[in-house]
């Protein structure tokens, strides 16, 4: 039994589904968890269906990861305000069922909701019915499939989901209750001290003075409060409706701000009413997170004297209640240093966000016996042969092979078994491995290119199998188009009535089953109705993945090329999806903020990954297929744990949104582009930043890591492909115990000594980059003529 | 800085919210107008960052007004309809005052809707792979990241650009013909479309050289018919250059010997094709066509090749332009043809002989309009039954240009497909023909007994069965003078009145079920109107009459 049951599922704000699944949690073949799996799945994997975890925890602010030795003091009372919000938002949306869920399972009291926001009831009882909490849902988990009939159960469950969810997608719960609710936008704004704005500029200007003639090594820290105090103090005055003071002081002081900030910045100058804060979602970040600094103990020290001092209260409030500032002892950075780390959003991480432990090794592969004869034998062949049958791999089946030390137990996640295909598969992957070509700076990549034409400028999205037999296109025309680059045509299997004629026995019933007159080079898939903007082949090559505009997911099966399942939840734009490396998982992530986890047979998600605050741009599964990372309109790149659903790792530096990431093979590192052009190296293990490739001039569309790892290949909307020596990148790394422990890195500055070539394609945007087994790379992407 | 970023921004004018609200018929205050107005411009900043997202996503750098309009969508507001062409709004200044607005059009939907000929102008979506860099290695030169210069070509395509050039334009034929086909099938020129295009609109300069001429008209047909081009914004300068070849007084017409009609009804062709399947790529584009030729036509000085020009492409583009355009100018420029026609002095000869090929264009492009207006007639006429068999006529048309065309395929390749496509303009897809049968009875009055006489006679064609009704007619054709201003249509109404022919053997033209066609009035004079007599056959040929000398019917 995985650790999930104990502290998965705790039931959180804004979480409508988390708390009804919590309630069965995955105890295995129950009857009430068997039971919805049957009702839920569209696509049934002949019986080897993995049990699913259907424990959902996840959070509104979600890094109040609810480990319970980990219930950080801080962030307590905050969730419970939030979710004292939400249980008045459900009142009055008269969704009694789900507030009476919530508050059940939140186990708080009417008085304590009539009374709203009482900040009398500080961190102590946050934080004691949190833990009370944690171990109600472990309890009760059995709870529901014994005493009632399974069937009420499970419909119980799916009406309280049902309700919660419908209103509005858990990222947006917030935005919708301030737009609608003046009491809860009471409690989660805190706009309402009202200084002289006359006075706003003087205060501003008296700090940047403070800051400018304070000692080098403090300016550049203390530069970091320049952003965040602008933007709250020019909020301020304009929730205020202080309009012209508001106007005047953006004027004075926005050229102060670093360059990065220039997207944000031109959202707030045109923001000057306080009717237009309510739906603007990057002002509701602003205001509901809390902006990170990270500043050395001297520096704030000097900073709170001059504060003191000055008896600036108006600037001391905002530090105290919009921003988090984080101290460490020592040095302060450099601004280098800083200027590296920041850029995103809500600040920098908090060096206690990247603190936990990640299982980044590679999961054991099972034991295939590889034919030994080199010859290319015919696949019958193979076919015959009596496999190695292994026995369920267990836990303690370590002994053939060395366990990489830092990957987690093998059953961590259930991962769906190996079918005999599979197997095949993987032994065609071998041999193809044999004849991988090595790479280096001195042996580089021949390069193909998959041309699209004619597609109009329509192409969104493009996905390769990984034998790269098929490719596969999104369009902005809603379809989805498969072709086939090798000479095998694409086939469908046959109608039903000409299937029950075939003799089932014969050798090959495979073959038979295909009906040769579907032959063909492409087929074309309808059915979503807005453009796709991710797709995804499974690994099987059974399936495809495709989302779209139109907010939902789809499940393609390239047996008979028709849909299999639409996956609503998103119900915003979906802008990025991924099948999990071992298949069956997949992950999505769209316009509602959120990333979640699916299983191919549940129709509602496993995980709802909360916490960016912009879009979720692009979504990629770990190795091990225990992690999911997500990039966002943000500027950060989370990294989430499958298992419970929380945010492992928050990684920031990039001065863009994140469009592209890609995992190393050995699941060490992860690579990320962003619409700044530059590519951002990652340590998933430390969580530290490892490099910084800087040379496209535009949104890094794709990202490929050879297939050992030595070559990182990136692809952009600049019309070029650019190659760089990963080996060198990640060579000699600053991961001391200091570095590790501060998260102060000194990146060298060697983009060009990394980069190994820059490929131009003829006017074409690169969407897509693979490496085929033998180190062959493909790009993709679709002609534009100017 | 601080001042560009504000310029940047959309700032609409009280004065306008103003207008706005007064065309809905409220009247607003100015504290209402200036308030309304800034929030105005705050939404439209935020539907426009919103918007960028959609952008992005789709790995665009130009934002459409697709983008916007998702924008609005997702965040709940209608979307803004009718601005999706590619193509830029002209706006109109109204005549008082500074008001602009947006011309708009106005599209007859259901001609759209009943339309049978879908031009196909966009190519299939298809992926074509190649080896761009060997072992990491290669043309590290920037390959034509902007096609504006040649510089910026690559080598490869720079030497295909010359040889294709070189080829086409040179002295072996063979070599022609294969640069012909490659230009035709190749996919990855696109880069170099815009030079092609370019080496077409050479035709402006070598006006004096007819082969050079039809060279550069067959590199237009290759490129048009390359399925893997998206010709876009260069149609309208392909049109220009063909619409040259067809209207202009080349130099090369100085010459008596220079046979540059034949040049005028190939272009005409490719016009008709360049249209029918490009067209939807370039709004107006029929119009501007139609009124070049009119001009033309309508202008008398110029000389009678250039009518001859307007008459073929007004033909090529179906019985519809020539009943918009030809028909109402006929009365007019009938006067002119014959004062040439009529002048037998020997100076005159050469502007005579001229004259008739226009008069024979004309004859032709009106025989086909009388035709068709006579079968929407009957067709209307013959009620359901007949109509669910639609366009009687364009399936044995079809049939035969499709069994021809590799015939004629070694000198004119492109001409059999022009020809499938004036039909579809055709027929009962018309509800309501602006020009009713009566009075296209007038064109009688011009051509009196040669339009008949066309209609009957044909030639004799050893492959296609005569139908049994036609007996008659080559009687009429011995008196075929050119009998002008012949007032008597009633010579030819003659004796078979309601003899309702099943003409022919229908059972070649498969499952048309079994329609009859009435000819009430024309019975006479069009013996076999529809179906493959040869008549009709010859009539589809026409355009490419001046090839043999003994296809045209000319009472010359």
């Amino acid at each position: 039994k995985p650790e999930g049951t104990a502290n998965a599922a705790t039931p959180q704000a804004g979480n409508g589904a988390g708390e009804s699944d919590g309630g069965t949690t995955n105890n295995g073949p129950n009857g009430g968890s068997e039971k919805r799996c049957e009702r839920a799945s569209s696509v049934s994997r002949d019986g080897e269906t993995p049990k699913p975890v259907i424990a959902v925890s996840t959070v509104v602010p979600a890094r109040a990861a609810p480990v319970p030795a980990a219930v950080p003091e801080v962030s307590a009372p905050h969730d419970r305000q939030t979710l004292l919000a939400v249980l008045q938002f459900l009142r009055q949306s008269n969704l009694r069922e789900a507030e009476e869920a919530l508050r059940r399972e939140a186990r708080l009291l009417e008085e304590a909701v009539a009374g709203s926001g009482a900040p009398g009831e500080a961190d102590g009882t946050g934080a004691e019915a949190a833990s009370a909490l944690l171990s109600r849902v472990t309890a009760s988990a059995p709870g529901p499939a014994a005493p009632d009939p399974p069937s009420t159960g499970a419909s119980g469950v799916v009406t309280v989901s049902g309700s919660a969810s419908g209103t509005a997608a858990p990222g947006k719960v917030g935005s919708v209750a301030v737009e609608d609710q003046p009491d809860v936008s009471a409690v989660l704004s805190a706009y309402n001290q009202q200084g002289d704005p006359a006075m706003y500029e003087e205060y501003y200007s008296g700090l940047k003075h403070f800051i400018e003639c304070s000692l080098d090594c403090h300016r550049a820290e203390l530069s970091q409060l320049f952003y965040p105090l602008f933007v709250h103090m020019y909020l301020e005055l304009v929730y205020n409706q202080h309009e012209n003071e508001a106007k005047s002081f953006f004027e004075k002081f926005h050229g102060d701000q670093e360059c990065y900030y220039q997207d944000d910045l031109r959202v707030l100058s045109s923001l000057t009413k306080k009717e237009h804060m309510k739906g603007n979602e990057t002002m509701l970040d602003f205001r509901t997170s809390k902006f990170v600094l990270r500043i050395s103990r001297d520096s704030y020290q000097l900073l709170k004297r001059h504060l003191q001092e000055k008896q600036n209260n108006q600037i001391w409030n905002i530090v105290q209640e919009h921003l988090y500032i984080d101290i460490f002892d020592g040095m302060p950075r450099s601004k280098q240093q800083i200027d590296a780390m920041v850029g995103s959003l809500a600040g920098e991480a908090k060096r206690e966000a990247n603190k936990s432990k990640v299982f980044f090794g590679l999961l054991k592969e099972p034991e295939i016996e590889v034919p030994l004869d080199d010859e290319d034998e015919e696949g019958e062949n193979e076919e015959g042969k009596p496999k190695k049958k292994k026995p369920k791999k267990d836990s303690i089946g370590s002994k053939s092979k060395k366990q990489d030390p830092n990957a987690p137990p093998q059953n961590r996640i259930p991962l769906p078994e190996l079918k005999d295909s599979d197997k095949l598969d993987k032994i065609m992957n071998m041999k193809e491995t044999t004849k991988r070509v090595r790479l280096g700076p001195d042996c580089l990549p021949s390069i193909c290119f998959y041309t699209f034409l004619n597609a109009y400028q329509g192409l969104t999205a493009v996905d390769v199998t990984d034998d790269s037999s098929l490719i596969a296109g999104g369009f902005a025309d809603s379809t989805v188009r498969v072709w086939s680059v090798t000479p095998k045509k694409l086939r469908s299997v046959k109608q039903a009535a000409d299937l029950s004629l075939i003799d089932k026995e014969s050798d090959d019933v495979l073959e038979r089953i295909m009906d040769e007159k579907t032959a063909s080079e492409l087929k074309i898939l309808y059915g979503h109705s807005g453009p796709v903007y991710g797709a995804s082949f499974s690994p099987d090559r059974n399936y495809l993945l495709s989302s779209s505009e139109d907010g939902t997911v789809r499940l393609w099966s390239l047996q008979t090329f028709t849909c299999l399942v639409g996956y609503k939840g998103h119900n915003y734009p979906v802008w990025d999806t991924q099948f999990s490396p071992y298949g069956y998982y997949f992950v999505s992530g769209g316009h509602d903020r959120v990333a979640r986890l699916w299983a191919t047979d549940h129709y509602q998600p496993l995980r709802i990954f909360a916490g960016h605050l912009a879009d979720v741009n692009c979504t990629r599964f770990h190795p091990n297929s225990n992690y999911v990372a997500t990039g966002s309109a943000d500027r950060t790149v989370r990294l989430w744990d499958v298992l419970n659903g929380n945010c492992v790792r928050i990684f920031t530096g990039h001065k863009g949104p994140i469009h592209s990431l890609t995992f190393s093979p050995n699941g060490r590192f992860l690579a990320t582009g962003a619409t700044d052009g530059r590519v951002l190296l990652w340590d998933i293990g430390h969580g530290l930043m490892v490099g910084e490739l800087k040379g496209h001039t535009d949104t890094v569309c794709s990202l490929r890591f050879s297939r050992d790892g030595e070559i990182l290949a990136s692809g952009s909307m600049d019309n070029t492909v650019r190659l760089w020596d990963a080996i060198k990148a990640f060579e000699d790394l600053e991961t001391d115990d200091f570095t590790t422990a501060t998260g102060h890195i000194n990146l060298p500055e060697n983009s060009q000594e990394l980069l190994l070539g820059t490929y131009m394609t003829k006017s074409t945007p690169v969407v897509h980059l693979h490496f085929t087994r033998r180190n062959l790379v493909l790009a993709a992407g679709a002609y534009s003529p100017q | 800085m601080s001042e560009r970023e504000e310029r940047r921004f959309v700032e609409i004018p009280r004065e306008s919210i103003r207008l706005m609200a007064e065309s809905t018929g409220l009247e607003l205050s100015d504290e209402v107008a200036a308030l309304l107005a800034e929030d105005v411009c705050y939404r439209l900043r935020e539907a426009t960052q919103n918007s960028s997202q959609f952008m992005k996503h789709t790995k665009r750098r130009k934002l459409t007004v697709e983008d916007f309009n998702r924008a609005l969508r997702w965040s709940s507001v209608e979307a803004v309809c009718g601005y999706g062409s590619q193509e830029a709004l002209p706006l109109r200044p109204a005549r008082e005052g500074e008001l602009y607005f947006p011309e708009d059009r106005e599209v007859n939907l259901v001609e759209l809707a009943l339309a049978t000929n879908i031009p196909k102008g966009c190519a299939e979506t298809a992926v074509r792979v190649h080896v761009s860099y060997l072992d990491g290695k290669g043309n590290l030169a920037p390959q034509g990241s902007v096609p504006s210069a040649v510089s910026s070509l690559t080598d490869d395509l720079l030497k295909y650009y010359q040889q294709v050039t070189r080829a086409v334009l040179g002295d072996d034929p063979q070599l022609m013909k294969i640069a012909l086909q490659d230009l035709q099938t190749n996919s990855k020129i696109a880069a170099l479309l815009p030079y092609f295009v370019y080496v077409v609109s050479g035709v402006k300069s070598v006006s004096h050289d007819l082969e050079q001429l039809h060279r550069l008209l067959q590199v237009a047909r290759s490129l048009v018919r390359n399925p893997h081009l998206c010709l876009g914004p260069y149609v309208r300068s392909l049109v220009g250059s063909v619409l040259y070849c067809v209207l202009e007084p080349l130099a090369a017409s100085i010459n008596p010997l220079n046979d540059h009609w034949t040049l005028r009804d190939g272009a005409a062709l490719l016009l008709s094709h360049i249209f029918w399947t490009h067209g939807d790529l370039v709004s107006g584009l029929y119009q501007q066509i139609l009124l070049s030729l009119q001009k033309v036509l309508a202008d008398p000085v110029r000389p009678l090749c250039s009518h001859y020009g307007a008459v073929v492409g007004l033909h090529a583009l179906g019985w519809k332009a020539v009943e918009r355009v030809l028909y109402p100018h006929l009365s007019t420029y009938w006067t002119n043809l014959q004062a040439v026609l009529d002048d037998y002095s020997v100076s005159n000869a050469q502007v005579k002989a001229d004259g008739h090929k226009v008069y024979g264009a004309i004859l032709v492009a009106v025989e086909r309009l009388l035709k068709m207006k006579a079968q929407a007639a009957e067709s209307r006429r013959g009620g359901p039954g007949v109509r669910g068999c639609r366009r009687p006529d364009d399936l044995p048309w079809d049939s035969l240009l499709l069994q021809e065309s590799p015939s004629g395929a070694g000198t004119e390749p492109g001409f059999g497909s022009g020809l499938l496509l004036p039909p579809g303009s055709v027929g009962p897809e018309d509800p309501s023909p602006s020009v009713t049968l009566a009075d296209i009875y007038r064109l009688y009055a011009f051509f009196g007994d040669s339009l008949a006489t066309r209609f009957g006679t044909g030639q004799p064609a050893p492959t296609a069965p005569r139908p049994p009704g036609d007996k008659k007619e080559p009687a009429a054709a011995t008196d075929s003078v050119r009998k002008m201003p012949q007032l008597t249509a009633s010579a030819m109404v003659s004796p078979q009145g309601d003899d309702t022919r099943d003409v022919f053997q229908r059972s070649r033209f498969a499952p048309r079920g079994a329609p009859h066609f009435r000819f009430i009035k024309f019975q006479t004079a069009f013996p076999a109107p529809h179906g493959p007599s040869p008549a009709s056959r010859y009539v589809e040929k026409l355009p490419m009459w001046a090839l043999s000398d003994n296809s045209l019917y000319l009472p010359l």
